[in-house]
């Protein structure tokens, strides 16, 4: 079955976490980085991911893809104001779905992202050494149905069977109760780089019952870069002139500054800005104090507290009942975010766990629960949002409410309103506004083949089914007849059965390609490093060789030197078969050398 | 006593596995062949969690009685087995949710009760009580003295506010009071149930009187309710 691991896809860093001894465990890449950022960008040479992408994110601004996440399962409407402040490109044919126009390609959210799950999948596969095709996915609590949905897309399109979507604070509270002693009633304030969710939960025994959650799907630490960008933009446009907003690459240093500069300041004081201007001789420099930023930040932190007071109000409890707080997700290294926490629990809160990991680990640990590998831990989980259908007039009527356990169901009976109608249509929507048009538009559903009947006579009774994913499944049935019925979906702001499927199957294709690409640097890479081995050894060792062999070699390493540039890896591999087979009887002789004198002096027993 | 509903009389139907066709006995799984086995007792809410429909329940059996069933039904621990066991642990799931939820808040149990009995309250019914009608009308006022006070921002808006303040205690304690009253309907509905046996039906009259009180509490609950959602909001947009 191979392995099964939990994957944190993150707005800003992503990981991937395993089982180990009953214990979870960060899959570190082979350079020991165990934070990959989510990060694409896309060279003349090919795609590059995570820390790569983000050493040459300025440099290559324009083609560099970051904080997807907040673009998952959106439709182009909700996103606009967001879409000025990134500096990528947004094609025209962005209707149901964004798409990201990069080299004249369009990319979708959900393909984006699954580039950032298969970097994680090969690297896990390289630490394991064997293949890794079952994962369970994080997503933040307050993850509407179409955004959940992208994400298992997302994970498809990377390779994966998606085993389940986890939500992100309760991943952080099976990491946390994982020994079991824990009880009570714990908070889960989960502050990232792009979202906002607050969870509360029971722990008894082993059960992880969530009580409510919610949460702000469009707040975090990219926010505050934000705003500390445009502070900066705005004093550098002062002291060198409107031109520097025409710069992205400019702005592109300027925010990777201002992300910087607000890490500093969660552990000291005050810090220093300097990014380099165009012209590369002169730079902006800048105190910058923590006082400062946490003036610019402190309206979009006030914005946790109202989902935070929702949430206890929906678990009927008041701070004092709650005994601990759990801080996570990187914006809570913050002070600011720590005071503001501490102020709206009454009591300080918790961070024992390293709050860029704990999801990752916790999602692990779901892993082993779903293999059946863990019988005495339970997680039971909620909706975040209420789940409905248009009624007359453009109201939403709830069907399931908020923070009801999932999985749920719900019974919903339907009729025609003229005679020999053969189709209902059926609009889904989620989020707790009266009005249609103030909610989630998820999926209109159309009820085909129903038997022609006058009107109102047919009953069509419809079930919503939200599972453990909290993912929507809908059927459908004519209670006459007793048959189940067709029912076309179409989803509102997400990619149809069909694209993903296409997709599933081009990303096997470029997978190929993408191997081939990865076996030419490697090849070359072996190639660079015996270049340099043999050349050293002919200058330390040239007294083992004979000039003419001497000669020989020198030749097979020029043409391998030449070949480096070539595309194709089994010229090159010729290449240095050839120096290897040249150089044997050198090699032999060096060995011998080393061995004679590591024996001077001493007895063969000695050695042994 | 008599909180629970005997759990051996299957129907020849739910008796036998439906994977291996043998008596599946009274368990989850089937006692043959150890495949999971739809939802026993699946009539109503109060049968799924084992209990006769009383009102009065103890929170912490109920919640023990979830978590049971939870860890014998939950699709997480059927994610590697058969697509069959799957879809039952999903239903089965759904369904003990729904029950504990409905049970486990005192006011959605009374409202599937009446349902249950054939005497659903309407959704969004709210009926207002009429004892209170001269109170609700200077509440009105009181209200909209406020509003208008704090548009223009005049002297009196000190007042305005603590009136609103004292009718929305008035309000609360009327509400608490209402809450006493579905306390005692409800005490009263399972000494009438506690009464009863196969041979002594229950009292119609009294059942059909205490269904209807209960109904018309809940109305009344939802109607204060409703106000004092609208005073709360009154004094939360304070600019």
């Amino acid at each position: 079955m191979g392995r099964v691991i939990g994957i944190d896809l993150g707005t800003t860093n992503s990981l991937a976490a395993y089982m180990e001894g009953g214990q979870p465990k960060i899959i570190p890449d082979l350079d020991g980085h165990r934070l990959v950022p989510s990060m694409v960008t896309f060279t003349p040479e090919g795609v590059v991911v995570g820390e790569q992408a983000k050493q040459l994110r300025a440099e290559n601004v324009g083609n560099t893809i970051y904080s997807v996440k907040r673009l998952m399962g959106k439709g182009i409407g909700e996103v606009k104001a967001e879409l000025t402040m990134v500096p990528f490109q947004v094609s025209d044919q962005s209707n149901e779905v964004i798409r990201i126009t990069i080299n004249g390609h369009d990319y979708t959210p959900p393909e984006l992202s699954a580039l950032v799950l298969k970097q994680l999948k090969t690297q896990a596969e390289k630490f394991f050494g064997e293949p890794v095709n079952q994962a369970v996915i994080t997503v933040p609590a307050y993850f509407n149905d179409s955004q959940r949905q992208a994400t298992k897309d997302a994970g498809q399109i990377a390779g994966f069977e998606v085993l389940r979507i986890l939500n992100e604070p309760t991943a952080a509270a099976l990491a946390y109760g994982l020994d079991k002693k824990r009880q009570g009633i714990i908070a889960v304030y989960d502050l990232g780089g792009g979202t906002f969710d607050i969870s509360i939960l029971k722990l008894n025994n082993g059960i992880f019952e969530v009580l409510a959650t919610n949460g702000d799907t469009r707040l975090g630490g990219d926010d505050f870069d934000r705003a500390m960008t445009e502070i900066i933009l705005h004093e550098m446009e002062s002291r060198y002139g409107n031109g520097i907003r025409q710069d992205p690459k400019l702005i592109e240093r300027v925010r990777i500054a201002a992300e910087k500069a607000k890490i500093e300041l969660s552990f000291q004081l005050q810090t220093e800005l300097v990014i380099a201007l165009e012209d590369g001789k002169k730079s902006y420099r800048r105190t910058l104090t923590r006082n400062e930023i946490e003036d610019l930040i402190r309206d979009h932190v006030s914005k946790t507290a109202e989902p935070c007071r929702q949430a206890m109000a929906d678990a009927k409890l008041t701070p004092d009942q709650i005994d601990e707080v759990l801080l996570v997700g990187g914006s809570t290294r913050m002070p600011l975010v720590q005071q503001t926490v501490k102020a709206l629990f009454k009591k300080q809160p918790k961070c024992e766990l390293n709050p860029d990991e704990v999801v990752a680990l916790g999602a692990a640990v779901q892993a082993h629960i779903l293999m059946g590998e863990i019988r005495d831990m339970l997680l039971l989980d909620v909706t975040p949002l209420s789940l409905g259908i248009e009624t007359f007039g453009g109201i939403m009527s709830k069907l399931i409410e908020r923070n009801s356990k999932v999985p749920t169901s719900a019974k919903e009976t339907f009729t025609t309103f003229v005679e020999g109608q053969t189709i209902v249509d059926i609009h889904v929507l989620q989020g707790e506004r009266e009005l249609v048009n103030d909610n989630q538009s998820l999926a209109r559903f159309a009820l085909k083949g129903i038997p022609p009947m006058p009107a109102g006579i047919p009953r069509i009774e419809v079930t919503f089914h939200l599972d453990a994913n909290g993912i929507l499944n809908v059927s459908a049935k004519e209670l006459h007849t007793g048959q189940e019925q067709s029912i076309e979906v179409k989803p509102t702001y997400g990619l149809s059965k069909t694209e993903v499927e296409r997709m599933i199957k081009d990303s096997m294709v470029h997978a190929r390609s993408d191997i081939e690409a990865r076996q030419l640097i490697e090849t070359r890479n072996e190639a660079d490093a015996i270049i340099r081995a043999t050349e050293k050894a002919l200058r330390d060792y040239s007294t083992l060789i004979h000039e003419k062999e001497q000669k020989k070699i020198t030749t097979a390493l020029e043409r391998l030197t030449l070949l480096l540039k070539s595309e194709d890896r089994h010229q090159i591999r010729q290449a240095i078969q050839e120096v290897e087979t040249l150089t044997r009887p050198f090699a032999e002789a060096i060995m011998q050398k080393t061995v004679q004198e590591d024996l001077k002096g001493k007895k063969l027993s000695d050695v042994l | 006593m008599g909180n629970k509903t005997p759990q051996n009389h299957l129907t020849a139907e739910e008796n036998v596995c439906w994977a291996c066709h043998h008596p599946r006995g009274t368990g989850h799984l089937c006692r043959y062949c150890s495949v999971l086995q739809p939802l026993l007792n699946s009539e109503n809410r109060f049968s799924v969690m084992g209990l006769s429909p009383r009102l009065n329940l103890d929170f912490s059996s109920l919640q023990r009685t979830f978590y049971e069933l939870s860890r014998n039904y939950h699709p997480d621990f059927y994610q590697t087995r058969t697509s069959e066991e799957k879809s039952i642990s999903e239903a089965a799931t759904a369904m003990i949710n729904t029950a504990y939820e409905t049970l486990n808040d005192p006011i959605r149990r009374v409202e599937y009760l009446l349902t249950l009995e054939g005497m659903p309250a309407e959704r969004g019914e709210s009926k207002p009580p009429m004892d209170l009608f001269e109170e609700i009308l200077s509440m009105q006022e009181t209200l909209s003295d406020y509003r208008e006070a704090k548009l223009n921002k005049t002297a009196n808006l000190d007042l305005a506010q603590a009136a609103v303040l004292k009718t929305n205690e008035d309000l609360e304690s009327r509400q608490k009071g209402l809450a006493k009253r579905l306390e005692a309907l409800s005490l009263r509905w399972d000494a009438l149930l506690d009464s009863s046996s196969t041979i002594h039906k229950p009292d119609s009259e009294e059942k059909k009187k205490i269904l209807t009180e209960l109904r018309d509490t809940l109305g009344e609950i939802a109607y204060l309710r409703t106000v004092l959602r609208d005073i709360q909001k009154t004094i939360e947009t304070r600019s």
